[in-house]
């Protein structure tokens, strides 16, 4: 589909960016803290209830790039595009089990980030320094990602060249150093009446004027096979079962390793704040179904997109006049902006926390941290807006896919690590290294497809390169164990103790007044 | 269902029991790791072949499952 320019679609893209951008400056009066300390501008003082938790952990998952690439995928690859859903089905059960230790112990030693609880739950700095290594290089190509996501409805808009996306950028880093945290916190209620009203509206309208969801599905079940490489609206291979479930699977676990995800758990008020959010994030996810099944919709409206990423604006543009068009792809663009800031602040964190306080600056005091880390922010972003200015974007989505299998990596020092001290911190070490090359290896020598078919003695075995990547490391980091403690005593100190992963005792002992400081 | 939270906490022995509960939370990965067992286009609902909407019923359920979980053992 041609895009041309559309003034009026145009103006209320505009006028909803200027409203989220004076939001976001706002934001820094928002319960206000001294936003010269980490934990004010990078957590906003570990102040935030059940409700803020949701919409900005909502906002960290459910981005403008899943907004475009789910769909895309489904309409490319069909069901295995579907894996998503079981994904984020799987993922509460972990949130609701596995983070509120980490939270607990967090807010007991004052940790900001996950490597801060490696260091001190293994006394070990080289493991803190790969936690905060493999983080930072995760999050880097998803916040490029999501400068793609705006660039895409630029573009759908008849807009092209790099200024405008400039200006969104410049717009996000200056109200990320002026409010910190709780400048997406606060522009993701906004994205978030956009996105849904925008979900409902397309699933009520669409499907009426393709004749139904029957028709939809009959429509794809024709056209997949065509695609090339040919697809399908039902799985049907043990390959294609055993790749789906190892990605939802791979994926759930990884998700919460993810540092901007963490700094949603790190800046609850609460534990059961987060427990309660793994039965309201349900509501995303029912959001993220719907928009998955857009790509069908595309299907079935024989829409012929100049690439994938299209696919959701093209509907749009099909569908809707022009002001709704703007409307949904604010709804995109503000669901940019939302976790570009809380990526960027969470890889700051990590920097200024975990590389510069660590090896330079023993010392620091608590403005020069927050500091650091205002202008590291602001480096993370440049990176990322060079990276797709500069380069194809499907560098970043191969980066991106990678994120994923290096971020998984950090399992067995992180949510194992919240269990049982078991793993030697130099195990972990070597383990984590052993992750990394094999994943890589594997999601590389296929042509960055996220399956890797495992073949040893004539049994072969399709699956995600993140599960057999974070297999390898689990077996090393055991098998290194068992070597080190032979060779004597070099395990490092432990500085957390068993009741620092409760939270339920301390919330009765202590009035509500004291967790609110 | 008693309520004991009202006199400041449960017994350990109370809280020890409790734990059972979170078996509760293995259920979803049962159901949905293995789509040999759901990946069928009939029977169809409301015009969505199985394996969607089998999934998708899943999303509500894991969110009953979560939340009794959370009412049990808090």
């Amino acid at each position: 589909m041609p895009h041309k320019f559309d003034p009026v679609a145009l103006a209320v893209f505009a006028v909803l960016f200027f409203f989220v951008t004076v939001v976001g400056f706002v934001s820094s009066r928002w319960r206000r803290g001294d936003l010269s300390l980490l934990s004010e501008w990078g957590l906003a003082g570990r102040r935030f209830g059940t409700w803020v938790t949701w919409f900005l952990v909502g906002g960290d998952i459910y981005t403008a790039y899943t907004f475009i690439a789910v769909p895309a995928l489904v309409f490319g690859a069909g069901s295995t595009g579907f894996f998503a859903v079981p994904y984020t089905i799987l993922v509460f059960p972990i949130l609701f089990f596995v983070f509120p230790r980490l939270w607990a112990v967090a807010r007991r030693h004052d940790y900001v980030t996950p490597a801060d609880f490696a260091r001190g739950r293994y006394g070990s700095g080289g493991l803190a320094l790969a936690i905060a290594f493999t983080g930072i290089l995760a999050t880097m190509p998803y916040i490029a990602l999501q400068l793609v996501g705006i660039q895409v409805v630029l573009a759908a808009m008849g807009i092209s060249g790099e200024i405008p996306l400039i200006v969104a950028f410049l717009i996000l880093a200056l109200y990320t150093i002026w409010s910190g945290l709780r400048a997406p916190a606060l522009v993701a209620v906004v994205k978030d009446i956009l996105i849904y009203t925008t979900v409902i509206v397309m699933v009520i309208y669409i499907p009426v004027q393709l004749g139904g969801f029957g028709h939809i599905f009959d429509a794809a079940a024709k056209a997949l096979p065509h695609n090339q490489p040919p697809a399908t609206l039902i799985p049907s291979s043990g390959a294609a079962f055993s790749g789906y479930s190892t990605l939802a699977l791979g994926s759930a676990f990884a998700l919460f390793l993810y540092p901007h995800a963490l700094t949603g758990v790190f800046s609850a008020k609460s534990g059961n704040s987060i427990r309660w959010n793994a039965t309201l994030l349900t509501t995303y996810s029912i959001a993220l179904a719907i928009i998955a099944l857009f790509g069908y919709m595309a299907i079935a409206a024989s829409l012929k997109p100049a690439s994938s990423s299209f696919t959701v604006p093209d509907l749009v543009l099909k569908f809707f006049p022009s002001w709704f068009t703007g409307f949904a792809f604010a709804a995109v663009g503000i669901g940019a902006l939302v976790p570009a800031a809380i990526m960027s602040i969470a890889a700051a964190n990590l920097f200024t926390r975990n590389v510069y306080k660590e090896y330079f600056r023993r010392n620091i005091s608590d403005r020069e941290e927050s500091t650091v880390a205002k202008i590291v922010s602001l480096i993370v972003k440049i990176g990322a807006l060079a990276f797709v200015i500069g380069l194809p974007t499907q560098y970043a989505i191969n980066l991106q896919l990678l994120g994923g299998v290096w971020i998984l990596q950090t399992l067995p020092a992180i949510m194992i690590g919240l269990y049982t001290r078991w793993f030697h911190r130099w195990a972990l070490i070597i383990g984590w290294l052993v992750g990394m090359v094999t994943g890589t290896y594997m999601a590389a020598s296929q042509a960055f497809s996220p399956v890797y078919p495992l073949s040893i003695g004539g049994l072969s075995f399709t699956a995600y390169a993140g599960m057999f990547a974070v297999i390898a490391n689990l077996i090393v980091s055991a098998g290194l164990t068992l070597v080190f403690n032979a060779l004597g005593d070099t395990r490092g100190e432990d500085e957390t103790t068993s009741a620092d992963y409760q939270d339920i005792e301390e919330q009765k002992a202590e009035p509500a007044g004291g967790l609110a400081r | 269902m008693q309520n004991n939270s009202a006199n400041g906490g449960r017994r350990p022995e109370e809280r020890g029991s409790r734990k059972w509960w979170y078996l509760l939370l293995v259920i979803p990965f049962i159901a949905l790791l293995d789509p040999q067992f759901y990946a069928f286009d009939a029977p169809r609902l409301f015009g969505w072949p199985f394996f969607y909407w089998y999934q998708f019923i899943w999303l509500f359920i894991t969110a009953g499952i979560v939340t009794t979980v959370y009412r049990m053992t808090r």
